[in-house]
């Protein structure tokens, strides 16, 4: 090849992307839906926990500690989101399913301590609204032979 | 650091670490003119005790904080230690489990090729648009991870005795549209860059290491093949599945900037190869051995694993005694035997300050690797 030639080859690979549909995802008007294992945020079932302690003693940051519950027998875990690494070691280790993990991420508070979740807070599903007021669609991306593009799953 | 000192003829530069190009760490250089005489890798300014954090945590534990020396190939450094783990207490692991691991440390493997590769082009000033398809194109990787393990980064898949999932519906099919979507994508990458003189001139016959000195200085992974040794632990001493597997292992004879880059790129192609026969080929059976949440060790055991990172040869070496957590756990980490190839560079050839950044990323380093 010339090295006129090569020279022009590149803009000529590089020119067919300016027709390329975008790569970003305006959050927060729009929103990833996560895959099923998704780790994020746990949720605690109150009435499965049988206060074993398991998932305190596996964590490797020593997120979690176990704390009373108003108007409940025994101690339930109390995660810490400041120290969390999302590792789901916790989930595993749980003997009876107690704790899961949803594709809950937006964790952003204005103090440490906000960050610590007390066990009735983790017994909570977040609505999504509540915390992204702006959101307008949720989508996915998919992979096509050619390109990666994002489709809208629902428009809220 | 204790600095050595100045010649009078020469100029001490400090670059980094409050550098963009330099990465979390200060290098100081002696120029004379625009020629480096002397590069002095100031390492250590990102240790944060890893290895001592692995003593400190049971076996099962440990996988997390090991994870974090290097981001953007974690697959590889948990294998790392989960090998060495599953050697130290005699963990057996299902067939199925060792390829799904496979998969994922060759997932890994590209995209931590594709970051050093965006960064190498980057630093040469042309076409930082590739820098950006480069990232784009790893999210297609990402997205196969999140719904493989549920993390686009930390992965923490890699358990002893296994993995903790199986692959989910349809994965491998996912995995094949995956690579063949990439494969498109390489060749464009060939044309507009790898292919583009502009390019080659800035990296062709720069910061080269002959093969007497890679192999003396103890140089490893792509800077060693960049260099014409054809060496690779995967081939060498196969773990997980790659006994079963076909793949090359890749050399250039030049050793420059452009040959260790050609390197990285057709290692990519290996990778996407490997990817499609695990797709193809994977057996079937169960993913994981039962093994106690806390297991107990042996005392007085030692085990040594290897494994190819996308940076070259990890070694994780575990001592027990006894206890639920390793003794002493001895990490010996690929960034840190390139760092000395990149300080001997100045002095093997003649080094311009200008080349600098594209040799320091030709080497691809990760601190967080080097200091541990
Ligand atoms: S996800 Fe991991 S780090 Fe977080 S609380 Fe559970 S075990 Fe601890
Ligand atoms: S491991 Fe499960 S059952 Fe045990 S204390 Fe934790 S959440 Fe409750």
């Amino acid at each position: 090849m010339s090295l006129l030639k090569k020279l022009v080859k590149p803009f000529l690979v590089v020119a067919p992307y300016v027709a390329r549909s975008s790569q970003t995802v305006k959050y927060p008007d729009e929103r990833l839906v996560f895959s099923e294992r998704f780790r994020g945020r746990h949720h605690l079932d109150l009435d499965k926990c049988i206060h074993c302690g398991l998932c305190a003693r596996i964590c490797p940051c020593a997120s979690i500690v176990l704390v009373p519950v108003e108007g409940r027998e025994g101690k339930y875990p109390q995660i810490d989101y400041g120290t969390c690494s999302l590792c789901g070691l916790c989930v595993d280790a749980c003997p009876r399913g107690a704790l899961t993990m949803t594709d809950f991420v937006e964790f952003a508070a204005y103090k440490r301590s906000e960050l610590v979740y007390s066990p009735e807070r983790l017994a909570e599903v977040p609505d999504i609204k509540e915390v992204l007021p702006m959101l307008k669609r949720r989508i996915r991306p998919v992979l096509t032979d050619k390109e990666m593009k994002y489709e809208v799953v629902e428009e809220l | 650091m204790t600095e050595p000192e100045v010649k009078p003829e020469v100029m001490r530069i400090s670059w980094g670490p409050q550098h963009p190009m330099s990465g979390q760490t200060r290098i100081l250089i002696d120029v004379d003119g625009e020629v480096v005489r002397r590069i002095i890798a100031d390492i250590g300014f990102t240790h944060r005790g890893i290895e001592k954090i692995l003593e400190k945590r049971t076996f099962i534990q440990g996988i997390v904080p090991i994870e974090r020396m290097v981001m953007a190939d974690t697959a590889n450094i948990a294998l790392g230690y989960v090998q060495a783990v599953e050697e130290a207490l005699g963990i057996e692991v299902p067939e199925r489990a060792k390829w799904i691991r496979s998969l994922i440390c060759e997932m890994g493997r590209i995209n931590s090729h594709l970051y050093a590769f965006g960064l190498q082009v980057e630093c040469t000033g042309y076409f930082p648009a590739v820098f950006l398809w480069t990232t784009v194109d790893r999210e297609v990787l990402l997205d196969l991870f999140e719904k493989l393990t549920g993390a686009r980064w930390s992965y923490s898949f890699f358990i002893p005795g296994g993995v903790r999932a199986d692959l989910p519906e349809g994965f491998r099919d996912e995995v094949k549209r995956a690579v063949k979507y990439l494969r498109r994508r390489f060749q464009d990458y060939w044309d507009a860059m790898v292919e583009n003189p502009l390019f080659e001139m800035r990296n062709r016959g720069v910061g080269i290491l002959s093969r007497e000195d890679a192999i003396r200085l103890g140089a490893t992974g792509p800077v060693l093949r960049g260099s014409g040794v054809d060496m690779d632990v995967r081939r060498d001493e196969p773990y997980a599945a790659y006994g079963d597997l076909d793949f090359k292992v890749i050399t250039e004879k030049e050793g420059d900037c452009f040959a260790r880059l050609k390197v990285r790129f057709h290692e990519i192609e290996q990778s996407l190869n490997i990817m499609e026969q695990i797709a193809d080929e994977i057996p079937g059976g169960p993913v994981r051995t039962k093994v106690p949440l806390f297991p107990r060790s042996k005392p007085g055991v030692e085990a040594l694993s290897r494994v190819e990172t996308a940076r070259g040869e990890l070694g994780v070496h575990i001592f027990t005694d006894g206890g639920l957590k390793p003794y002493r756990v001895k990490i010996n980490s690929p960034t840190l035997r390139n760092m000395y190839v990149f300080e001997r560079l100045a002095e093997l050839d003649k080094v311009l300050v200008a080349d600098l950044p594209v040799i320091l990323y030709s080497i691809d380093p990760w601190y967080l690797d080097c200091d541990r």
